[in-house]
């Protein structure tokens, strides 16, 4: 009885606290809280006179990661491109390679075209040579082209292209000598093929290039034959892939700037937001661009969408490569939320700027042009507007 | 094993805090609302006793109280609060429940007068949550809430001792540690969640030491010859705070955005607190106490400065208090002690030009459960402040709950 007793007095007060009602919170007594008050501003280059400086240069990168192998030229854009197969010889028919008792019939690569740059209609052809130097898709970029070591002989005949496949055989003394390479490194060195655009091509075609989830790369069919013994087909594995591309960096209107993948043009941008407190918390940031579409060219198929970088050292231009924020286009309009920027720009005091990207930046060769800081209409430059928290005291 | 069961689900009492608002913004300035009393028992006695011998319970209102003790005790105590906000506009009810604290104590000797006692009680506390709802600032803001939170107070870890002076005066003292956060929020929540929402926490994190020293004069009683009144006591005591060493931070949130933007050391200064008093007692039963509280806040400092808002505190307060006489035979009912006071108080909140006033009434019992134990329930009902001047008016109901367990420690019993 005395324990029950004491167990009823417990839960008097819980299930009163239980039960009791509590109102919302209310305003009642704000006004006595003066030095405590959040107070939220808003921060837009629309309308605030600040400094901004918008400007485009060209950042050459390795496009050895890229989906689309490019070979063509378009006005004074020129795409090259190299290839490496590997040969995988079984043990037994090597020495006959090696003593001339095997030969090479036919060999067939076929291409599989995915984009076109610009016109499809337009005249397409390429010359196909042995690469004498070494490369590497991993660093090879369109300034590693000086120093590529190649025939002058075009080792391609019996062109075929067709809207789905891009086929021609390569010479057959060249496939013999390319797999006797593979045998025995101590013969004459070959480091694959090298595609260049002829100069009445006036198109890039982007043909599917080596990833890793690809299954139409670039196929080589090789017919061999040991005469009286057999007739076979090889076919040797792509191994690596990478496109070139040279070109000159785009001339626009001044009042605009230019992003181009592959080549690669990037935008840098310059706000002044120094009119932004610090320790206030960054509510929302907004870039806003606005499209240039007199002066952009596209491809058969692209990102539309854009990405935009902080610039953690403008001397060499580097950016916070992981922390990319993508710009979504709508309406001509493209907009993202860079909060984080303009947060770190506060906090830390280390604005130095954005850099703009093409949505994929080793995909395609579209030009994206932009309504730059000096566009004449100030309400279609670049605009930063931002809304952010300060407290009273 | 039944302490332990009781201790345990007093902790989870104390983990309830289901509506945390018990008070208003007046409690931004300062340190929030003091706590004079912490058992239900001193509640009912309208914060009053300083001049009181309590054989049955422990308060820290003046050490030499501790003197009359003559079982071990261990108390605990929980507070409901409900407190109904008004100003020129609106009206709101709030409740929550809250931990007020516990104390061990124990008598060492009857001869010299020497009680021993120690415990945790809340000194301040801080209580309000008040939010606005706000329109967007421009085209491409949003709506959104700002919610103003203040909570924490200062709390004290105790232990002190009475003794008996020549001519049955009494004095007695504590080593006082106090410690506590005293937490202010400002956020800001945006409907649109496409924003970032964020949040100041301005912190004072306080510790330091101090004492309380109180005495209790002889009985008086027979100087006024009469047959009847059967005690007359004076008390008095006084708390007093070393400056506390007060580490302070202004931090923003979430943290993606910043940590802490400000980090300081300072000291908070808190007034002296007096309280002087009368007992008198009619016939054993009938108990009178008349107490007066005075603690001058206009001296409080932080970072070394004083408050506009902060004045000095004149409580008076006035308590009634039946203690039936134990008879064989007697029935529970017959055994309650039953209380009542009221209080005037000058509060330490003056604002917007005006003093704020409280006044209150108190109410209660104790209700005995074996020998030496009790169970205490006692209310409370306060009016603070006033709607002019664009002021809160604050009406109370507290309804604290008490246990006192009685037990015979640490004392031989001879055969």
């Amino acid at each position: 009885l005395k324990y029950s007793l004491w167990f009823v007095v417990i839960a008097i007060p819980l299930v009163i606290t239980f039960t009791s009602c509590s109102d919302d919170p209310s305003s009642i007594g704000i006004d006595l809280l003066a030095g405590d008050f959040v107070i939220v501003s808003s921060f837009d280059t629309k309308d605030d006179s600040v400094f901004q400086s918008s400007s485009y240069f060209k950042e050459v990168v390795p496009l050895g990661l890229a989906s689309r192998l490019l070979i063509g030229k378009r006005e004074n854009i020129e795409a090259t491109a190299l290839m490496d197969f590997a040969f995988f010889i079984n043990d037994s028919l090597e020495q006959d390679f090696l003593d001339g008792n095997i030969t090479v019939n036919q060999a067939t690569l076929e291409l599989t075209p995915i984009y076109t740059y610009t016109d499809e209609m337009a005249d397409f052809d390429f010359t196909v040579h042995k690469i004498n130097s070494k490369w590497f898709p991993s660093d090879f970029t369109s300034d590693s082209l000086i120093n590529l070591s190649y025939d002058a002989e075009d080792l391609s005949s019996n062109k075929n292209f067709t809207d789905s496949l891009y086929t021609f055989q390569l010479d057959n003394d060249f496939v013999l000598s390319w797999i006797k390479f593979t045998i025995d490194s101590s013969l004459e060195d070959i480091n694959g093929i090298y595609y260049k655009p002829t100069m009445n091509s006036n198109k890039v075609v982007g043909f599917q290039a080596l990833t890793t989830t690809s299954s139409t790369a670039a196929k080589l069919k090789i017919v061999i034959e040991k005469q009286g013994s057999f007739i076979d087909t090889i076919q040797p594995f792509i191994f690596s892939d990478v496109s070139a591309v040279v070109a000159d960096i785009p001339v626009l209107p001044v009042e605009s700037i230019a992003l181009q993948s592959s080549i690669t043009i990037q935008a840098k941008l310059f706000f002044d937001v120094s009119k932004v407190p610090r320790d206030v918390i960054i509510n929302k940031a907004e870039l806003i661009l606005t499209a240039d579409t007199l002066n952009s060219i596209t491809g058969s198929s692209f990102n539309g969408n854009l990405l935009v970088y902080r610039v953690t050292d403008s001397s060499d231009v580097s950016v916070d490569e992981d922390n990319g924020i993508e710009l979504k286009k709508d309406n001509d309009i493209y907009t993202g939320d860079v909060t984080s920027f303009i947060t770190s720009w506060i906090i830390n005091d280390n604005n130095e700027g954005m850099i703009i990207r093409p949505g994929s930046i080793t995909e395609g060769l579209e030009l994206f042009a932009i309504k730059g800081t000096e566009y004449p209409d100030s309400s279609m430059r670049p605009r930063l507007r931002i809304v952010f928290t300060s407290r009273e005291n | 094993m039944t302490i332990i069961r009781f201790i345990i689900l007093f902790v989870v009492l104390l983990a309830i805090n289901l509506f945390p608002q018990s008070s208003s913004t007046y409690t931004r300035n300062g340190i929030g609302d003091i706590n004079y009393t912490y058992s239900a028992r001193g509640l009912g006695l309208g914060h009053t006793g300083v001049a009181s011998l309590n054989k049955g319970y422990v308060e820290l209102i003046n050490p030499a109280s501790w003197s009359a003790l003559n079982l071990t005790r261990i108390e605990f105590s929980l507070v409901l609060n409900g407190v109904q906000l008004t100003d020129n506009n609106n009206s709101a009810v709030y409740t929550d429940a809250d931990f007020k604290g516990f104390t061990f104590a124990f008598p060492i000797s009857k001869k010299y007068g020497i009680g021993f006692a120690s415990g945790l009680l809340p000194y301040s506390r801080i209580s309000y949550n008040v939010v606005e709802n706000k329109p967007a600032i421009a085209p491409f803001s949003s709506d959104y809430t700002a919610t103003y939170t203040g909570e924490g107070g200062l709390s004290r870890l105790f232990m002190g001792a009475s003794f008996k002076l020549p001519f049955n005066w009494i004095l007695g003292a504590t080593l006082e540690y106090y410690f506590g956060r005293l937490s202010y929020f400002s956020a800001i929540d945006f409907v649109d969640p496409a924003f970032r929402d964020g949040e100041y926490e301005l912190d004072y994190r306080a510790t330091g030491f101090g004492t309380t020293v109180g005495m209790v004069s002889q009985n008086f009683a027979d100087l006024l010859n009469s047959e009847s009144i059967s005690n007359l006591s004076f008390g008095v005591s006084v708390n007093m705070l070393s400056d506390l060493d007060t580490d302070t931070s202004l931090t923003i949130n979430p943290k993606t955005v910043a940590d802490t933007i400000y980090q300081g050391f300072t000291t908070m200064s808190i007034p002296m607190r007096v309280t002087a008093g009368i007992t008198l007692q009619i016939q054993n039963t009938y108990r009178f106490n008349l107490d007066y509280i005075y603690q001058p806040w206009s001296e409080y400092s932080l970072r070394g400065a004083t408050s506009s808002n902060l004045r000095d505190v004149h409580k008076f307060g006035l308590a009634f208090e039946y203690v039936p006489t134990l008879e064989i035979g007697s029935t529970s009912w017959e055994q309650i002690v039953w209380r009542t006071g009221l209080s005037y108080e000058m509060t330490q909140y003056t604002i917007n030009g005006k003093d704020i006033i409280q006044y209150s009434a108190f109410a209660g019992l104790s209700y005995p459960i074996g020998f030496g134990n009790s169970l205490d329930i006692d209310l409370e009902y306060s009016i603070r402040g006033t709607t002019e001047a664009n002021l809160i008016r604050e009406n109370f109901i507290r309804i604290n709950f008490g246990i006192s367990f009685g037990e015979l420690w640490f004392q031989t019993v001879q055969k």
